[in-house]
């Protein structure tokens, strides 16, 4: 009986902080922001008092502003519509990296790691700053790309401040995200199946959408959920590198709370994120189980 | 030709009709007859029932017939397997050694079966082919390979073998005497031609030597005194290790089934060993 309380109490003592520190800093935090999104703006900014004349001063109206004026939902939209974009270039990119990293040596596979987490040891506005002096109209790559555009008798475009700046920069941040679970995942996968398909008549390509892609799936899902979310919502790079046109989600959140100081509205705008990206991510989830048949068969690949 | 892949390779995504389907797909194969194909293939390997299921839900054994299955459904005309038993448990694989057997028969292909158990290949093989360091070293039905072998690694490497070396002291019609080391000379039957002096090895298999506590009736060509060193009981056999005077050591099996056996040796009983002249086979070295 003593030996089980005694378990009993150490599972609390081995879980309980981080809950503590959960409830602390995220579920409170979360309550409060949900609490504020149905009250009402004060004067100067922040909250009205929430009590008034012993009234409890609670209304949808900030809701009915979302739902209401059609620019918020566009600029959602558009946000979830470069958040996929970035999602899909990482992709593309990463895959064909991750491959390589988990297809060569000991030596240089730890190499190629460092290199794609490398740029984590350095700030990340210092990151998207240095995309100012790259794109810059005086950098030799806006001159290389005006030129050509010169020769071939098309007015010189600029580089900064368009959402080219903003995609190329939400890829660049979010590529190691996709790399590291694809790789995981990659590095994993057994040899043998190849062959097996091979002597079973599968060309190359045959090989690789019928069984390695399959495969990575669980890598490919993890990989997207880390770059989907997060570019979902962010908003240095659209406010350094973007143009007027490229205010995303985040913007209008950080504008929200900083700027315009409605904080009602702001949360709104805050739960509607933060609803949708859960409402995606289950989807995905969902959809992965669908299409991989088991949840276990990624953990069957290395058998 | 198809493989069957020691860790069966078979593709985790895909059901057991998936796996069975695939080498059909990748053939090009009317997508309406792939169903009928698929079912037969689990009717060979007695796996009727099992196709909605994925690899990770069936047991060793059946894996392994799924891998066999989806490499036979295209009708390959020969079918490599490599080491396939190697990781079930002894049971089970002498289980599917016998279902191999039968399946062979039933579809009347090559099966070249890799396996470096020589108990498995005899058991299961119509002809061996004996492989050291990536040469051939002999090709034959599987008794003649364990009876006579023509060279040492094959004495040794299938079944266990006394292998007696010495020097030719006389070979006249079919008849070698050598000269062993530590034992004395030795008798054997062989066909090859031979001259004194030349070196030889007889490979005698423990089964055929005689353990006796004294000399006994048995008049055979070769008979040496011995002490017993090591025994090993395995049940339906005795393996006990011989030392002779001269130290040359020996290994003999004895039946404990055989009729009239009522006497076990222990270690240290001095012994008679005996053999006849036809029960070594001279190797040529």
């Amino acid at each position: 009986m003593a030996a089980r309380s005694d378990g009993r109490l150490g599972k609390w003592l081995v879980i309980g902080p981080p809950l503590a520190y959960l409830l602390v800093f995220f579920a409170a935090p979360a309550l409060i922001m949900a609490l504020a999104s149905f009250r009402t703006p004060g004067e100067f900014g922040g909250l009205s008092p929430l009590l008034e004349n012993g009234k409890i001063d609670l209304n949808l109206d900030s809701y009915a502003r979302f739902f209401t004026d059609s620019i918020y939902a566009q600029i959602f939209l558009k946000s979830v519509w470069y958040a996929l974009l970035t999602t899909l270039f990482c992709l593309l990119l990463a895959y064909p990296l991750a491959t390589l990293i988990a297809k060569s040596g000991k030596r240089h596979r730890d190499l190629l790691l460092l290199l794609v987490i490398l740029p984590f040891w350095s700030n990340f506005l210092i990151r998207v700053y240095a995309w100012m002096i790259i794109l810059g109209p005086n950098a030799a790559l806006a001159r290389m790309v005006n030129g050509v555009l010169a020769w071939v008798g098309h007015e010189p475009v600029p580089l900064l401040f368009s959402s080219f700046a903003v995609l190329i920069c939400l890829v660049y941040v979010h590529l190691p995200f996709m790399v590291l679970p694809l790789y995981a995942n990659l590095e994993k996968h057994d040899q043998a199946l190849l062959d097996a398909a091979q002597d079973l008549g599968a060309n190359a390509w045959q090989r690789f959408w019928r069984i390695t892609f399959p495969l990575s799936l669980p890598g490919v899902y993890a990989g997207a959920a880390l770059v989907f979310i997060p570019a979902l919502g962010i908003f240095a790079i659209p406010d350094i590198l973007g143009g007027p046109e490229d205010s995303l989600i985040g913007n209008v959140i950080k504008q929200q709370f900083l700027e315009t100081r409605d904080w009602p509205f702001g949360s709104v705008l805050s739960i509607v994120l933060t609803v949708a990206a859960l409402a995606i991510a289950g989807f995905a989830a969902w959809v992965a189980r669908g299409s991989l048949g088991t949840p276990s068969s990624a953990g069957e690949a290395r058998a | 030709m198809r493989t069957v892949f020691q860790s069966y390779a078979l593709f985790p995504h895909m059901t057991v009709e998936g796996n069975i389907a695939f080498p059909l797909q990748m053939a090009k194969t009317p997508a309406a007859e792939i169903p009928g194909k698929v079912e037969e293939a689990l009717a060979d390997v007695r796996l009727l029932g099992f196709g909605k299921r994925y690899p990770h839900e069936l047991s060793g054994g059946q894996k392994q017939r799924v891998a066999i299955g989806r490499a036979l459904v295209t009708h390959p005309t020969m079918l490599l397997l490599d080491e396939p038993l190697a990781a079930l448990d002894a049971k089970l694989r002498e289980e599917m050694q016998i279902e191999l057997i039968n399946l062979q028969k039933e579809v009347g292909i090559t099966f070249v079966y890799v396996t470096h158990d020589h108990t498995e290949a005899l058991a299961l093989s119509h002809r061996i082919a004996v492989m050291n360091k990536g040469r051939v070293e002999q090709v034959d039905q599987p008794s003649k390979l364990y009876n006579f072998p023509s060279t040492r690694f094959v004495a040794d490497f299938i079944g266990t073998c006394n292998l007696l070396d010495g020097v030719v002291i006389a070979a006249e019609s079919g008849t070698v005497t050598i000269e062993v080391e530590g034992l004395g000379p030795v008798r054997a039957t062989t066909m090859l031609r031979t001259a004194a002096g030349a070196r030889a090895t007889i490979a005698l298999r423990p089964e055929k030597i005689r353990i006796e506590p004294t000399a006994a009736d048995a008049v055979c060509e070769n008979r040496f005194q011995g002490t017993i060193t090591d025994f090993l009981y395995l049940g339906d056999v005795t393996v006990y290790r011989v030392s002779t005077p001269g130290g040359k050591k020996l290994e003999a099996l004895l039946a404990n089934s055989e009729a009239g056996r009522t006497e076990f040796f222990e270690s240290g009983n001095t012994v008679t060993m005996s053999w006849p002249a036809d029960a070594g086979h001279f190797l040529d070295s």
